[in-house]
């Protein structure tokens, strides 16, 4: 959920919030607003999972903040205030969520805005927009825009510039990266149909132009509680060498992703080895990981990691399956794998179940929800501390991948995705003494 | 006592979501002891309970429960429903379904217990955990109290939301003891303090039951308050219904669960050279 907030996040700083209307209007806008302020610190105070808020002056940061949600003359002041106040415990999942932003992406009600794509998919590389990947039969794709090439301009706006202005605001913490990207990816979003006028640079660095008409999402657009309307999408195939990949962008979803997941690793249980990418996953449910995990662990109730609330801890346990996989796994992760995809790739890796390659994840993994405010406004706030199986916190550390592996814009542009690759190899190699040991079982 | 059976599985569907959720912990409601005045024994607290949700007899009469309900995450915007199909002696079969976190079904054929969910797959519900699970699956569980607990203990009168109550400390035979309470002036249980077992650990779980009503001649709460590891969640009754025909494989184990009960053969699968 964190890529998504974050995306939210950055157009929040982008979008203007009309000011307040009429003196009745404002007056009770003002009103909602002061009560969101102390719904927010309330909550904190009494629901977070550390009652002593690290040793924040809880009382004092009210004393300070509170005279200047009351002097607020616009609701983005408001908020900007409320946003200041979750922003002092220095904690991922803690973010207010403008209503504004919510209608701008189709709202609770989901009316279909920004369900249009390009098929790009994007990371900030270098302060630039890569492609990274090119979903088949997608606008991009049609129009032969290729992994390697770097976006330059979106419409009339200059993604450079875009991605500055974000990361400046975004100076620390977790969601600097994912917002960079969140940035450029809302600059290609829009209602299908719609068309953006792209500017990009090519495999030889000359620019090029191209119109893209939208297509629908891909995946089901799914809702969970006060989320605003997501598209989930998984992909699985087995790939040559015989090994089975897994690709789903959320732990969400479960009643479309869960079935087609189990179909894959029931199809896999006799392949070589697998490889689940969550690349830019952006998390979800904890409950999906454990569902997950059950087909690749066998040993009786093992947990992923520990949930701390100020009442007492959780184990994020797996449910072992009536037949498991037992080759190889391979856990592929970037900077905007996030919350349960840490939780996920990092249990694996502590209980010595998965390889996992790629850059060092988000560090965003305090589970979280989203409550309405008086206002209208979205405010997640995270419930739990989390840590790891190996004793690692994930928040702010992110997973560390035992194979650590950039993907270069030379590498995209000669058609490689290093990462998978790296992890076909391992596989490949596992695989040796094993399939060694079997022809001499055989040959007897 | 079957209003018990009711409420008591209401409440532990309540903590089954949260669990599945992972997001969960309790916000301790404190009741105000008071110095007890001369107390009755919890054995009467309980007969008294019986009696006033509607009398042994009347309850005996009854084969079977149907009950539907929803589940509310309050604030979250995510809302279940909740199905629950209860028989003689300990039989229980729920199916909770929403489009958030999926279909799960929760259930004991009177021996194994078990569980399967979307998310997060099959699973036998063992120790503990197990043990909650078949006490709270006992039809007649309040009446039968003394085979499933070890020992009820009226602690005196304390005080919830206003309410002079009886504050009856119930040990089970295995696992932690519960604390319910018991209004003095209607007989009926207002507040259940309880400790939920399950394969993540132990949640505790402060539950308020109340807007009882009438179904022919038995008296049930039709809401359930509960707090949660932070998280409030209401579960509201939408109907029950008495001695339904039941499809004779309603309590039937899944396959999936009879697939995790089949002797190990060699279940690790993986490359094969």
């Amino acid at each position: 959920m964190g890529k998504k907030l974050a995306a939210l996040l950055a157009l929040g700083l982008v979008a203007g919030v009309p000011a307040r209307a009429g003196t009745d209007e404002n007056a009770e806008a003002h009103r909602l607003d002061v009560a969101s302020f102390d719904r927010v610190w309330t909550t904190i105070r009494d629901k977070h999972f550390d009652p002593s808020l690290g040793g924040l002056d809880w009382d004092a940061v009210r004393a300070e903040l509170r005279p200047k949600v009351e002097a607020a003359k616009t609701r983005d002041a408001a908020r900007a205030v409320m946003q200041d106040l979750v922003s002092r415990l220095g904690q991922s999942h803690f973010a207010i969520l403008p209503a504004e932003i919510y209608d701008a992406l189709g709202g609770a009600a989901g009316t279909g805005a920004g369900d249009g794509t390009t098929g790009l998919e994007v990371r900030v590389v270098d302060d630039r927009a890569l492609v990274t990947r090119v979903d088949p039969g997608s606008p991009a794709a049609d129009a032969g825009i290729r992994p390697g090439w770097v976006v330059t301009r979106v419409g009339d706006e200059d993604v450079a510039t875009r991605i500055e202005r974000v990361r400046a605001a975004f100076a620390d913490g977790p969601y600097r990266a994912v917002a960079a990207v969140g940035a450029v990816t809302s600059m290609l979003a829009g209602a299908e149909h719609e068309r953006r006028d792209l500017e990009l640079l090519d495999g030889d660095d000359r620019a090029v132009k191209a119109t893209l008409a939208l297509a629908p999402a891909k995946g089901r657009k799914s809702q969970f509680g006060y989320l605003p309307p997501l598209h989930v999408w998984i992909e699985t195939s087995r790939l040559d060498g015989d090994v089975g990949l897994i690709r789903f962008n959320m732990f969400l979803d479960p009643s479309s992703v869960m079935p087609e997941y189990d179909r894959a690793m029931r199809s896999f249980l006799d392949a070589k080895g697998v490889v689940i990418d969550l690349r830019g996953n952006s998390g979800g449910l904890p409950m999906m990981a454990m569902g997950m995990a059950g087909w690749l662990v066998s040993s009786k109730q093992p947990f992923l990691g520990t949930l701390t609330t100020r009442d007492g801890a959780l184990k994020i346990v797996v449910f072992p399956r009536a037949r498991t996989f037992g080759g190889p796994v391979a856990v592929l992760v970037d900077g905007l794998s996030a919350s349960c995809a840490e939780i996920f790739a990092g249990g694996l890796q502590d209980l010595g179940r998965a390889r996992v390659f790629g850059s060092r994840t988000m560090g965003a993994a305090l589970p979280s929800t989203i409550e309405k405010l008086p206002n209208g406004d979205g405010f997640q706030y995270a419930f739990a501390d989390y840590v790891s199986r190996g004793g690692g916190r994930l928040e702010a550390n992110g997973v560390r991948p035992d194979v650590e592996i950039v993907p270069t814009r030379a590498a995209l542009l000669a058609g490689a995705d290093p990462v998978l690759d790296a992890a076909l190899a391992w596989i490949r190699e596992e695989s040796k003494p094993k399939a060694a040991a079997a022809a001499v079982e055989e040959a007897r | 006592m079957r209003a018990f059976q009711s409420r008591s599985r209401k409440i532990r569907v309540v903590a089954a979501a949260a669990a599945l959720l992972a997001g969960c912990a309790v916000v301790p409601v404190r009741a105000q002891e008071t110095a007890a005045p001369a107390a009755p024994d919890a054995a009467t607290v309980l007969a008294r309970y019986v009696d006033a949700t509607g009398g042994r007899a009347a309850h005996e009469k009854i084969r079977n429960r149907v009950t539907h309900a929803t589940l509310e995450i309050v604030g979250a915007g995510v809302a279940l429903d909740v199905r629950t199909w209860s028989a003689r002696p300990d039989k229980v079969y729920a199916l909770i379904e929403s489009d958030a976190i999926g279909r799960i079904e929760r259930g004991t054929d009177g021996t194994v217990a078990w569980e399967t969910s979307v998310a997060t797959g099959p699973r036998l519900i063992e120790g503990g955990e197990k043990a909650q699970f078949m006490r709270e699956a006992a039809f007649d569980g309040i009446s039968r109290w003394q085979d499933l607990y070890a020992s009820a203990e009226n602690r005196g009168e304390a005080d919830v939301d206003g309410k002079s109550c009886w504050k009856v400390v119930m040990t089970p035979k295995e696992g932690d003891p519960e604390t319910l309470y018991f209004d003095r002036e209607s007989g009926l249980m207002v507040r259940r303090d309880s400790v939920v077992d399950s394969p993540m650990g132990k949640l505790p779980v402060v539950s308020r039951v109340e807007d009882y009503r009438d179904v022919d001649g038995l008296r049930y709460p039709f809401r359930v308050r509960a707090s949660v590891m932070q998280q409030d969640r209401v579960v509201t009754v939408q109907s029950i219904e008495h001695d339904v025909d039941l499809p004779p494989d309603r309590f039937a184990l899944p396959s999936a669960i009879r697939e995790l009960l089949a002797p190990a053969k060699g279940d690790e699968s993986g490359p094969k050279g």
